[in-house]
């Protein structure tokens, strides 16, 4: 999801609700770490070299180093070990009954629908515990005192840690056909994750630009570089940008052509702080994830947004209104512009009580109907569907013509540039940075 | 027993956070006990954030200090009158007076401030009605990150705590002493400034005490009220350092020089109690 474990101040979809209610998240290695977007993979810094080189460490092969485990890259793929300890369940396995299965998950990221429609069909209750932020969902899984079964939206970027302290359960796929009949083919063995051992791929998104088109009248698709908006014609005090480093700090990368999007480098992020810095300065800019609400509303004009907030935007408008005010655009749509795609996933904990339940249902959520209604009923975030593209929603009138580009195309995540895990001390610069923009130094 | 559950071991947690570690694979907070292995690196390097006028919390840290010095203060210019009003002249009425001055505040503070947040709005009904009046020509950008919408905020949210003290010392100042003023030829406006005003000096300090205090470590008013980076408190750097695990030390040693600032407040307020008990057994 959507809501990174530094995107969030007050969670998005708590925010959500309680306003609809009122009426309304080593080792030093500065030696290494390469930065690679969409493909291009560098090593700075005279460290490890990596890239076609696999990585060996005792949690995974491939990817990167900069943490005890292997950090991955989408030209550096990982493949997490299965210990002996922790293999995956057997194969043919009759569900448990008379059971509860027990979901972690953010809040409003899944279809209560589909649960009870799950339950249903099992015999069982399917019960949800939800989290603000991922630094507190981890810290709940990591306690020791809990009994989930299933962990939605863990980022990419979260995985590996999971994994390397053990927390995760491997995936048996025999359970879980819907992976391969439905999903996307770039993701059924993707580079964090190769063969899908620990995860399956679940909510995505891309982040581009959401605006008032009749407040902001600049075509903003029609800009040579689609960015340029938020320097040349972004509305003074109505300007809002997301509040996380990463797609704050990549914002000004993307806009000067940097794709190195994971970078080590302190001058490149030095150089992102300042570009962000004139917008701040001139606009008097907000940081916020709150589009979905303040865009409809005309708090916001121009809004640097995710794709799937756009989709929630439809929870503040009159029932049938397809928002015509509203455009949305993602740059990377732009010939010769990068942008930014990711995705998150779904898992089972070890300690799960209900393991074949857990992928059973992860194969129910996996399905292109439930997948459908889960985005288009609920959470507003689309799933790596083979059925679900711009034309089929559209066609079914669930998304305005116009807001067609909120539905992200297999192509576009393919050629997008991903915003990955990063080495601590690397993370801390790209931090750094960001807490440097709101103090206004 | 409640103390050494509720402040002392929570207060050794912040300091075994703040000089503590992060977790090399989970990357989450690893909180040192062994005052012999501190790392006062986050500590070190918060103060000085502070005290440099390039620093990150520089400004920040002059902000809190002079909204919560401004809202204090009006808070007490709003809460005296109404104190004074239900403690001398509401009469039988004082206890429905008090109620229907703290029934708002029986909703939550967020969505108390989130409702403003519609009434202050571009299109919302404060603006709609200085238009509506002439007053102003265009709509008013309350919430366009002005200081004075978040003083509003912090003064309308924290207000009941500063009329509460209040109105349980000036209810407890014997009419005795007022009516022996007055037959000592003291005017109304005398009385008060040398009787009253000094009677009720520690419900003041109670209630700035109990006002200010929270107000230092609000962020939510600022966030929905004037959520820009020149209004940013302490606080909001507190709350979004927490959220950034390998930046939780720092947002603990925030909490640290955050404490340390206003024990100075917290001792002079234990000094005027003791000094007032010693006065009436003297």
């Amino acid at each position: 999801m959507p809501q990174q474990p530094m995107r969030r101040g007050l969670s998005r979809r708590d925010f959500l609700r309680r306003t609809a209610m009122a009426g309304v998240a080593m080792p030093s290695m500065a030696a290494i770490l390469a930065a690679c977007g969409g493909g291009a993979q560098e090593t700075v810094g005279g460290g490890q070299t990596t890239g076609a080189t696999s990585v060996e460490n005792p949690y995974g092969t491939g990817g990167i180093a900069g943490a005890p485990y292997p950090l991955a890259r989408l030209d550096a793929p990982v493949t997490w070990n299965i210990l002996d300890d922790n293999p995956p369940i057997a194969s043919g396995l009759a569900p448990e009954t008379d059971t509860t299965l027990k979901i972690f998950n953010w809040n409003y990221y899944l279809s209560k629908s589909l649960m009870r429609q799950f339950g249903e069909q099992h015999g069982v209750t399917v019960e949800l515990t939800t989290f603000d932020d991922m630094a507190d969902g981890i810290a709940k899984v990591t306690s020791g005192q809990t009994d989930f079964d299933l962990f939605f939206g863990v980022q990419i970027y979260t995985l590996g840690r999971l994994i390397a302290g053990g927390f995760l359960q491997p995936l048996n796929l025999d359970y879980i056909p819907n992976l391969s009949g439905n999903v996307w083919d770039q993701l059924q063995s993707p580079f964090y994750d190769q063969e899908s051992r620990y995860s399956v791929p679940y909510g995505l998104w891309d982040t581009g630009i959401m605006w008032r088109n009749d407040l902001v009248t600049v075509d903003i698709a029609g800009l040579p570089n689609p960015y340029d908006v938020f320097w040349t014609d972004a509305p003074r005090d109505k300007t809002h940008l997301l509040n996380n480093s990463r797609d704050l700090l990549s914002l000004g990368m993307f806009r000067q052509g940097q794709t190195e999007v994971n970078t080590d480098d302190p001058g490149v992020i030095d150089a992102a702080k300042l570009q962000v810095a004139e917008v701040v300065a001139a606009t008097n800019a907000r940081f916020d994830h709150n589009d979905y609400a303040d865009i409809p509303r005309g708090r916001a004009w121009l809004h640097q947004s995710w794709s799937g907030n756009v989709g929630s935007a439809f929870y503040f408008l009159p029932e049938g209104d397809t928002a015509p005010n509203i455009s949305y655009y993602w740059p990377g749509s732009t010939e010769g512009i990068p942008g930014n795609a990711d995705n998150d996933t779904v898992t089972i904990l070890k300690g799960a009580r209900n393991p074949v339940l857990a992928h059973l249902f992860i194969d129910f959520i996996l399905d292109t109907e439930n997948a459908t209604t889960n985005y288009t009923t609920y959470t507003g975030y689309q799933q790596p569907m083979k059925g679900i593209t711009p034309e089929s929603l559209v066609g079914s009138a669930v998304v305005p013509e116009h807001l067609a580009s909120t539905v992200v195309r297999e192509e576009d995540f393919a050629k997008a540039y991903r915003l990955l895990e990063l080495a601590p001390d690397v993370e801390a610069l790209w931090e750094s940075a960001y807490q440097e923009i709101l103090a206004g130094v | 027993m409640f103390l050494l559950l509720f402040f002392v071991f929570a207060f050794y947690v912040t300091l075994a956070v703040t000089f503590g570690g992060i977790d090399p694979i989970l990357q989450t907070p690893d909180p040192q006990w062994n005052p012999a292995r501190w790392d006062t690196g986050a500590l070190t390097y918060t103060i000085s954030n502070i005290t440099h006028s390039d620093g990150i919390y520089h400004g920040a840290f002059l902000r809190t200090i002079g909204y919560v010095a401004i809202s204090t203060f009006l808070c007490l210019v709003v809460g005296y009158p109404f104190a004074y009003f239900l403690a001398r002249h509401a009469g039988r009425w004082r206890g429905l007076f008090l109620a229907l001055f703290l029934a708002p505040f029986w909703i939550s503070y967020m969505l108390r401030m989130t409702a403003w947040i519609g009434l202050l709005e571009d299109d919302g009904l404060v603006n709609r009605a200085l238009q509506g009046l002439g007053l102003a020509g265009a709509p008013v950008g309350f919430l366009d990150g002005r200081s004075s919408t978040l003083i509003f905020g912090l003064v309308y949210g924290y207000v009941p705590f500063m009329i509460l003290p209040l109105f349980a010392v000036l209810d407890r100042i014997p009419a005795s002493s007022l009516e022996a003023a007055r037959d000592l030829g003291a005017s109304p406006r005398a009385t008060f400034f040398r009787v009253t005003l000094p009677a009720s000096r520690q419900g003041i300090v109670a209630g700035a005490i109990v006002c200010g205090l929270p107000m230092f470590g609000d962020y939510f008013t600022q966030q929905l009220l004037a959520d820009t980076n020149g209004t940013r408190m302490l606080g909001n750097f507190i709350v979004e350092s927490l959220q950034i695990p390998i930046f939780v030390a720092r947002g603990a040693a925030l909490i640290l020089v955050l404490l340390a600032l206003l024990v100075v407040p917290i001792v002079y307020y234990l000094w005027t109690i003791s000094r007032a008990s010693r006065e009436r057994l003297a």
